[in-house]
């Protein structure tokens, strides 16, 4: 009972883990101190009110940290897919820009290697390095809209 | 609709009844809801964790608390953490405890001239 008390608040908590680790730190201790002065689990949950009105209330009292959280979130969304994007615009001028001088039109055979020195196409990396940084922006934004929801 | 004015003069309080607590003994988070509960609970209401708490962190990053924890409890495998007024939060609470005083005059004397209108009548 206690334990699931303490593993929902935790998971309802949207706090700066140093706060979220010092709030259930207290959680325990409440608990702790109130069956050693012979409360029961459910007489401290009727007074603390349900997880969710617990997580809430506490939240609410943090709530500027709680703030400056979500703007950090927003913050590296924007910047993930900024560079997403930048990266992936990179990638596919690379592969469809054609470099001036380059021969072209030749009617005899030229013989001409392209050689790289990177087993493969470098356009490949960054493109690949744009993709990650869009699940990055991905994930961060979805866990903004998870506990947007709960709120 | 006076419910919500009352719950603002109890808000504005307890940060000073938390300090003056605490500057009688060192004690931790049950004992100081019990305390305010004992000695406070039927004007003051009952005090709530959710509420107590997030104010002790809040005079403990001010520097007007200090904690220990101490894990050496028996029968609790867990920590115990106990606060302590600092020299900054005795000052603190002096001041407020000058300040509570002269506005609890002042309001007194808005009360008195309404007060004595009223035997008037």
């Amino acid at each position: 009972m206690k334990e699931k008390y303490i593993s929902d608040v935790n998971r309802l908590l949207d706090l700066p883990k140093r706060r979220k680790a010092e709030i259930i730190r207290d959680l325990d201790e409440i608990f702790r101190s109130a069956s050693e002065h012979g409360e029961s689990e459910s007489e401290v949950i009727s007074r603390l009110g349900a997880a969710d009105e617990y997580a809430q209330s506490v939240a609410a009292e943090h709530e500027d940290e709680r703030r400056a959280k979500k703007r950090f979130r927003v913050f590296a969304a924007v910047l993930c897919g900024l560079l997403s994007a930048v990266l992936i615009a990179t990638a596919a001028v690379s592969r469809f820009y054609a470099p001036e001088g380059i021969i072209g039109q030749s009617d005899s055979m030229t013989g001409i290697v392209v050689s790289s020195e990177l087993p493969f196409d470098p356009a490949l990396l960054i493109f690949g390095l744009g993709v990650m940084f869009a699940a990055a922006a991905a994930v961060i934004t979805g866990v903004s809209v998870k506990y947007q929801k709960r709120k | 609709m006076e419910q919500k004015y009352i719950q603002q003069f109890k808000r504005g309080a307890l940060e000073m009844i938390l300090l003056c607590l605490i500057a009688e003994k060192e004690t931790y988070g049950y004992e100081i809801i019990t305390e305010l509960n004992r000695r406070g609970g039927g004007v003051l209401g009952y005090a709530r964790e959710g509420t107590v708490y997030p104010i002790l962190y809040r005079l403990e990053e001010s520097g007007l608390l200090g904690s220990r924890l101490d894990g050496q409890q028996s029968g609790g495998s867990g920590t115990r953490k106990f606060y302590s007024i600092t020299k900054k939060g005795r000052e603190a609470m002096e001041e407020l405890v000058v300040f509570w005083k002269s506005y609890a005059e002042c309001v007194d004397s808005f009360i008195a001239v309404t007060s004595a209108k009223g035997e008037e009548k």
